[in-house]
């Protein structure tokens, strides 16, 4: 059980797969527009990572070893489609604005990083506590983002507008830049962050 | 003339108008991950030329000679991430053999190509934007190369980075992306040039 | 060589479940999937065309002059057997998307609505073109002689994504005056 607990944690703040591992960056930089839109893709990819992580670990016994990168990249990939034909099924808007991103999902350095160097070596339940935490992990990055670009790019968040009249959003920060300046922000905070707790 | 020019037109959007980093957010691992020398970014923004358009060529097949006819679409994500994945396989089993000296300079990058989301994302697009084989070829190359310039891009700057004198805590990628940002700033002047 | 037999017959098994699977899933979505859009267009078709009390939809497909532009359906408004108007669903090539367009169009061959149903366009530049101030440009026109800058105003700093409509827009007023049916 605490092993459990361990590897979910670990994977939330000191080894975050995208501020530390700097895994997985393009769907977060480039979908953290609007808090909508980080949350519908953190659970997307939510879903593929736990249970890619949960299958793969499960085929062990069947997965030889020379031949386990095309069965991971088919197991992750049959995870994407189904969650991509459910988007596009029950949650249309959603899968529009995601667009392209969410078959990219396959090709998550993430996804399949954490498949080679952890699901197949551990068992079913270790896998789906570190397929959490990567994906807490995930979540809370993109979110954060989400939240910091909706706000200064189109002065709302979650489509409220929030101090309309004090603050004039900037395009930019929905933009490109923004996305490049917010992540760098956020590593420079975890930096400092993990400098003051070392103490 | 007119369809030259309106392919010259492909290859520049695809290029520099919609640099596939920095409007486009798309390889941004290898973007980051392989930048800190100038040696480095070029073999890997060659390889992924490489790759990419011949994936671009192979999956267009798949798609228009075998999916759509089969309506087996819904498979696309499942069998474009194969091709690729396959592709990269031969393409380093065919580099180790001809040039070891290549192999050598070039191996570790080459596993990693299969999962830049460039070279999917680009295979995607190509179906979604309705390009014919021409097209597809022309916007994969022009694609290709628009991630090389920016891999050379960041790459020199990194370079003498390391030898500035940065705050403390934005150290290491806080200053690159900082530094990203302000790139991708400068392409967005591009836009509205090239259809 | 009983190593490649084992791989394959292992990828040949995992290849086959994972078909399954996704087969299995897209047969169930694509029924929910082909409902919505049955239901949105319902509801975009009568709120267009609000007098027309049932739409039948043209069988042959029209041929459009203009190759950037393709014309996917056209409805037919019948109000008690006459004809009040007809909704037509155009595409036409933006700048970094294909543009799906309503175009209503009433019983005397003018425009009466045009909605943008989708577009990837840049945000808050060609974007834009779905916003009213555009769209109302083009109510209550005829003929198809609408050119940007000239008798339209397109979105500023947008000029192509605004072109895009407007090509649309001149290839329904090019069949509606023509074609008897409308």
């Amino acid at each position: 059980m605490k092993e459990f607990w361990q590897n979910f944690v670990n994977a939330i703040f000191k080894e975050n797969p995208i501020l530390i591992l700097m895994l997985g960056l393009c769907s977060v930089l480039a979908v953290s527009t609007s808090v909508q839109n980080s949350l519908g893709m953190g659970l997307a990819f939510s879903f593929v990572m736990i249970f890619s992580n949960i299958l793969v670990s499960l085929l062990r016994p069947i997965t030889p070893y020379n031949i386990r990168i095309p069965i991971f990249i088919i197991a992750i990939g049959m995870f994407t489609t189904i969650i991509d034909l459910v988007m596009s099924a029950y949650f249309t808007e959603l899968h529009k604005s995601l667009g392209i991103f969410i078959p990219l999902i396959v090709v998550n350095c993430m996804i399949i990083g954490r498949a080679e160097a952890f699901a197949y070596k551990n068992s079913v339940l270790n896998s789906l506590a570190d397929g959490l935490g990567m994906s807490v992990g995930y979540l809370w990055v993109i979110v954060t983002l989400g939240m910091l670009r909706e706000f200064l790019g189109s002065g709302t968040i979650l489509g409220i507008p929030i101090l309309p009249g004090i603050f004039k959003p900037t395009l930019a920060f929905i933009m490109p830049p923004g996305a490049f300046w917010g992540i760098g922000f956020l590593i420079a905070l975890l930096n400092w962050a993990g400098n003051k707790f070392r103490r | 003339m007119e369809s030259l020019m309106k392919l010259f037109s492909l290859f520049f959007f695809a290029m520099i108008v919609d640099n596939i980093i920095f409007m486009r957010f798309l390889a941004l691992c290898s973007y980051v991950g392989m930048t800190s020398q100038f040696d480095t970014s070029v073999g890997m923004g060659f390889a992924v030329t490489f790759v990419m358009v011949m994936a671009s060529v192979v999956t267009f097949f798949v798609y228009y000679y075998i999916l759509l006819p089969l309506n087996l679409v819904f498979l696309r994500t499942l069998t474009f991430i194969l091709v690729i994945a396959v592709l990269v396989q031969l393409v380093e089993m065919v580099i180790r053999k001809t040039s070891p000296y290549l192999y050598k300079a070039m191996g570790i990058y080459l596993p990693l190509i299969t999962t830049n989301c460039a070279i999917l994302a680009v295979t995607f697009l190509n179906i979604d934007y309705h390009y014919n084989l021409l097209e597809t070829i022309v916007y994969s190359i022009g694609v290709s190369l628009g991630y090389t310039i920016a891999l050379i891009l960041l790459s020199s700057i990194r370079e003498r980075l390391a030898y500035s004198d940065t705050p403390k805590f934005w150290q290491g990628y806080p200053i690159v992306f900082i530094t990203s940002g302000l790139l991708a700033l400068v392409f967005l002047g591009f836009q509205g040039m090239a259809h | 060589m009983k190593d490649i037999f084992t791989y394959g017959i292992t990828l040949m098994l995992i290849c086959a479940l994972a078909a399954a699977a996704l087969a299995f899933t897209y047969e169930k979505t694509q029924k929910v999937i082909e409902l919505n859009e049955a239901r949105e267009k319902e509801k975009a078709l009568k709120e267009i065309l609000s007098s027309a009390k049932r739409f039948v939809k043209l069988e042959n497909n029209i041929t459009p002059k203009d190759p950037l532009v393709n014309i996917q359906e056209v409805y037919i408004g019948y109000d008690d057997g006459e004809k009040v108007g007809s909704i037509w669903e155009v595409s036409t090539k933006g700048y970094s998307s294909e543009i799906k367009l309503l175009v209503g169009v009433d019983k005397n061959n003018k425009i009466l609505e045009v909605r943008v149903m989708s577009q990837e366009e840049t945000p808050g530049l060609g974007a834009e073109v779905t916003k009213e101030g555009f769209l109302k440009q083009f109510l209550g026109k005829n003929e198809p002689n609408l050119e940007v800058k000239r008798n339209i105003n397109p979105v500023t700093g947008a000029t192509i994504s605004s072109r895009a409509v407007v090509r649309a827009i001149n290839e329904v007023l090019n069949h509606t005056n023509f074609e008897g049916g409308g």
